[in-house]
């Protein structure tokens, strides 16, 4: 695999590119690929990664400081562990959860933190880095999957907007890896449904399928087989009954109204039938959070769905079997000040950008539940044991989902680059 | 994959040596021997690392040697380090080992003497431009050499509608339509193709499709995500190409400019050189000016020394204290466009203009460095005025040879789908160019013609390499024909040019995507955006736009156009032949003239008609039809 002779890199990364899309044309329809026909012994792993843009503040979710909470405590079902109060169900869920205390990543501007929480880099304008959505695409998808391998749902905004919604790149991974975009988790993948009845569709297609094999075949390019590729999955999602993984409304009624009726929600039950048909990875935005007027009275609100939704989720996965290999994470870019100005822009607690003392949280996968990682000091301002940071917390989610951080690829400059550094390492704590 | 990779590998290593010949004489250290070693040498022996005091990157470090002396004894392998410690597999050290037909290689070059590249002709910026058909002559003339000499056979010339067609789209960004394509076919002139470039060139579609896909490049540069409104700087840059200004100067003025938007418009230049935030970073702009327009990969030298070339810290530095004191506001549009932060005393004579490196990531953080051109002097500036104009006029001198170099790269890329060097923005003794003579006469004519766009594609498009079928013959099917050019490549349409051709097809100035019942329109609020730039944002994917030859659409993509209704309806173009036509052959004459600016050939006719009479109606067959070609791989690509 090393041994490169003479080609250049950038011809390898070409020709790689070419070998996972051309195909041959002739008829479209292939036999379905699941991961028992490609050799795995196990289900692969998946992830769902509720990215929470903007900001969330500890204070009142998950770390809520010694000498000042503006929300009572509650306990959760591990002894010691305490949450805020707007949590109760997730905190009734705790030993399934381990949160991660001590985050300390360093960068409190909200689209270069993305960046870092996603790729583990801050963005340096010179090197583009993949996010760990698209890494996963890479090394846990199917290649000639029926569905996609990568999805992004918009969950919907709730507050104050950041800035345009953090967009996963894939790099040196090429396009292939990146997301599949769900703007509406109701609505699900866009133009799946033919213009005309399906036969008259297929009456088309199949002359469209001639038409490919007696004109390119004269001009054979690797550019005409990569669309003859994606030509023929289209055609075979459209008659697809997998793609039924993307209908929310199949649910049974007690399904949905657990996951509820909100946007978010709605992403939840979404990601939750993408994960069980097989997609690797699933990333859902939920936008607003970036509340500089004081977090108390929004997170109180995005509780009411946010807490019963996720929770749902979690016992929604634990009941099918899935949450032992299904990888929960709940994130954000940052975290949020504890009480600094007398007076002022960003004077209550949580209102202003921290990075330096933030929390998380992870489930499933092999993760250990009921653990606290990290400690910090009465304030919530300073990490007193276990600081966590962006690297460290992708290559935790990594070694759950089982890939390899340290791995070589090439860009096509020839750079070697692996997803983390060699200095990486999991947060062992976790399992 | 990875499987399938090394399949790959283990493909293109066996068949390489055949393509090499066997004139040893002929192998340099730049051409043969750098590319292995940059694969398995440089990470230690390199610009980051120099074990042992071994710097393997230039001909002249590899004489010079390390610590145990001369790596290389010309003429005797078995008394050169290079070769002892290889032919062992003592080196490298990883299990990354030099295959044995690499091996063979350089054996095989030390025998022969071990030699570097020959000098490079010199340059002649005194002679006056010649004729395009001239110069096309001199591109025909090196292209056939090289094919020559690989044994590869050149596909001939193409006929008119596949000429046609490719060069509609490569100089005005979109197809012909269908009674162009007509007329066009049925001029019995014999100059039809050069009068039809001129015409081109001429047309107002020229500046706008170039001004378009720099502004892209500039684009894919760019780190700042906020989206700000192009169409003013689009608008500059397309007067300035079709009225026909060198691009010198176009791209001093870029460089140059200081004041509001307003009468400013080019002041956008240095938004793509911001950071996230919308704040114009020195350090971003330099690894955008020296890939853009000199063709190198300097930001690696931002931290560090470059690993694969002779590029050093201080030369990054040296560049980015010309913008040092420039500034832009954080949120664009900004009525206060560029500026520098000028003293507010004069200072001194003879101060120093500088830069620090910041802390950060970077070594050496902290060191001040003096403003330096790369490769060149340390300019007398005046401290108390703008340091750009300086650095534009350095830019963009005639005898700048990075300049014109990677120019004239990215425009034969443009039209060939590949430049001489490739990726367009890594020149370097690491990288050698496929024709460097060739590169280098027409860099020359470049700036002779007074870096004269318009100059340069007339030459291009006359020339037998660029009205090539992209049909194979026999023995040019090999990978190993596609540097040489022996056959047009197949191009995918830029977002842009798809939209377009997508009009053009179905007859109709505009495809509205469907309206989404959730949105009510409010009069009162900021114009919608428009069908063109909502299609073209959803057809764009982040990633790299030097391989115009890589599909980068999936199958989100395929679905839209495959099943969203605006792409189904069929367009003026199915009432035209519907009402305009005689017979079911007719109008599949007409609609494959329409959509993909040929005619149809018998069997394909056959098949269309057959399914034709198939359908309801004949609008209906129709609609079908215009369905089945649009979602074609033809008609994506510009072949």
């Amino acid at each position: 695999m090393r041994s490169f002779g003479t080609v250049s890199r950038r011809d390898l990364f070409k020709i790689s590119a070419a070998g996972v899309t051309a195909a041959s044309s002739s008829g479209w329809l292939l036999p379905r690929l699941a991961y028992a026909q490609e050799g795995r012994s196990e289900r692969p792993r998946g992830c769902i990664m509720l990215h929470m843009q903007g900001g969330v503040s500890q204070h009142h979710t998950f770390t809520v400081p010694e000498y000042r909470a503006q929300n009572d405590q509650i306990q959760t079902s591990v002894p010691g562990v305490l949450f805020g109060e707007y949590f109760p169900r997730l905190a009734a869920r705790m030993s399934d959860i381990c949160l991660i205390r001590g985050m300390s990543t360093g960068n409190s501007v909200h689209e270069r933190a993305r960046v870092l929480m996603h790729t583990g880099y801050n963005p340096n304008g010179t090197v583009a880095y993949p996010s760990i959505g698209n890494i996963a695409s890479c090394e846990l998808g199917v290649s000639e999957s029926e569905l996609p391998n990568f999805v992004s749902i918009y969950g919907g905004s709730d507050g104050l907007g950041s800035g345009p919604l953090h967009r996963s790149a894939p790099a040196y991974l090429g396009p292939r890896h990146a997301p599949v975009p769900v703007n509406d988790p109701a609505r699900g993948m866009e133009n799946l449904r033919p213009a005309v009845a399906l036969g008259q569709f297929d009456d088309g297609a199949n002359l469209l399928n001639e038409f490919e094999s007696m004109a390119q075949a004269r001009r054979p390019s690797t550019a005409a087989a990569a669309h003859q590729a994606n030509l023929r999955r289209a055609v075979q999602l459209i008659h697809s009954d997998r793609m039924r993984a993307f209908e929310i409304e199949r649910e049974p009624l007690v399904i949905r109204n657990g996951y509820g009726s909100t946007q978010f929600g709605k992403s939840l039950l979404l990601a939750r039938r993408l994960v069980e048909a097989g997609v690797p990875f699933i990333e859902i935005t939920l936008d607003g959070w970036d509340d500089h007027g004081g977090a108390v009275n929004n997170i109180r609100r995005r509780a009411q769905y946010l807490d019963p939704s996720i929770s749902f989720l979690l016992d929604d996965l634990k009941q099918r079997g899935l949450l032992d290999n299904t990888l929960v994470v709940f994130m954000s870019e940052f975290g949020r000040t504890p009480q600094l100005a007398e007076s002022g822009y960003n004077q209550t607690l949580g209102a202003g950008h921290y990075a330096n003392t933030w929390t998380t949280w992870m489930a499933g996968a092999g993760v250990r539940g009921g653990r606290v990682i990290g400690r910090v000091d009465n304030r919530g301002g300073t990490v007193t044991d276990r600081p966590v940071n962006a690297q460290e917390f992708l290559a935790t989610m990594c070694h759950a989902l089982r890939i390899d951080y340290q791995k070589e690829y090439m860009t096509r400059e020839g750079r070697p680059m692996t997803f983390l550094t060699r200095s990486a390492r999991p947060v062992q704590e976790a399992f | 994959m990875l499987h399938r990779l090394a399949i790959a590998v283990l493909t293109l290593v066996s068949t390489a040596p055949l393509a090499w010949g066997s004139g040893d004489s002929r192998r340099t250290f730049e051409g043969d021997i750098l590319p292995i070693l940059n694969s398995h040498c440089l990470q230690c022996h390199g610009g980051v690392h120099q074990k042992n005091d071994l710097d393997l990157r230039t001909h002249a470090a590899l004489m010079k040697g390390g610590k145990s002396g001369s790596a290389v004894v010309p003429g005797k392998p078995d008394e050169s380090l290079l070769w002892k410690k290889i032919v062992r597999d003592e080196m490298p050290k990883t299990d990354n080992k030099v295959s044995d037909a690499n091996k063979k290689l350089i054996r095989a070059w030390i025998e022969a003497g071990a030699k570097g590249k020959s000098k490079t002709r010199e340059v002649n910026l005194a002679r006056a431009a010649i004729q395009p058909a001239e110069v096309a002559k001199s591109i025909d003339r090196e292209i056939d050499i090289k094919l020559s000499a690989a044994k590869i056979p050149a596909s001939p010339r193409g006929g008119d509608t596949e000429f046609l067609r490719r060069v509609y789209i490569d100089i005005t960004g979109k197809p012909p339509a269908a009674e162009v394509t007509k007329a066009f076919l049925n001029d019995p002139s014999f100059d039809k193709r050069v009068k039809l470039v001129d015409r081109l060139l001429a047309s107002p579609e020229y500046g706008q499709h170039f001004a378009e896909r720099w502004l892209n490049v500039f684009r894919q540069m760019a780190v700042n995500e906020r989206e700000w409104e192009p169409a003013p700087f689009l608008g500059w840059l397309t007067d300035r190409f079709n009225t026909g200004k060198g691009w010198d100067s176009t791209v001093r003025e870029m460089f140059s400019v200081t004041g509001p938007f307003a009468e400013n418009p080019q002041a956008s230049f240095y938004y793509y050189s911001a950071d996230m935030q919308g704040k114009f970073e020195p350090k971003i702009m330099v690894g955008n000016l020296s890939q853009v327009f000199l063709g190198v990969q300097l930001q690696c030298a931002e931290c560090h020394n470059h690993p694969f070339s002779d590029y050093k810290q201080k030369d990054f530095w040296g560049l980015a204290a010309f913008f040092s004191i420039t500034s832009t506001p954080n949120n664009p549009p900004n009525t206060r466009g560029v500026r520098d932060n000028l003293p507010k005393q004069k200072p001194k004579a003879g101060a120093q203009v500088s830069i620090t490196i910041p802390q950060g990531e970077a070594r050496n953080a902290g060191t001040r460095l003096r403003a330096k051109f790369l490769g060149g002097a340390e300019p007398e500036l005046d401290a108390g005025a703008s340091f750009r104009p300086a650095l534009a006029a350095w830019l963009t001198a005639k005898d700048n040879r990075l300049f014109a170099r990677a120019s004239v790269n990215r425009l034969w890329a443009h039209f060939f789908a590949r430049g001489f060097v490739n990726p367009l923005n890594d020149f370097g003794d690491h990288n050698a160019p496929s024709h460097p003579e060739l590169l280098d006469t027409l860099a020359e004519e470049f700036v002779v013609s007074g870096f004269d766009y318009r100059h340069l594609i007339r030459s291009i498009c006359l020339s037998d390499a660029y009205q090539r079928t992209s049909h194979v013959v026999k023995g040019n099917e090999k990978p190993e024909a596609e540097p040489l050019f022996a056959r047009m490549a197949s191009k995918v349409l830029t977002p842009e040019e798809l939209y377009d051709a997508l009009c053009v097809a179905l007859e109709v100035s505009e495809i509205a995507p469907p309206s989404d019942p959730k949105k009510k329109p409010n009069p009162k609020g900021p114009q919608p955006p428009s069908p063109r730039s909502l299609f073209v944002k959803f057809f764009r994917n982040p990633g790299d736009m030097d391989e115009p030859t890589e599909l980068k659409l999936g199958v989100p993509h395929v679905l839209k156009m495959m099943n969203e209704s605006g792409f189904n309806a069929g367009g003026k173009v199915v009432e035209r032949v519907t009402l305009s036509t005689k017979s079911r052959e007719e109008a599949i004459d007409e609609l494959f003239i329409a959509v993909l600016a040929r005619r149809p050939t018998a069997a394909e006719r056959d098949r269309f008609v057959a399914f034709a009479s198939r359908q309801k109606s004949a609008e209906e067959a129709y609609r079908r039809v215009v369905w089945v070609l649009i979602n074609s791989s033809e008609f994506v690509l510009n072949n």
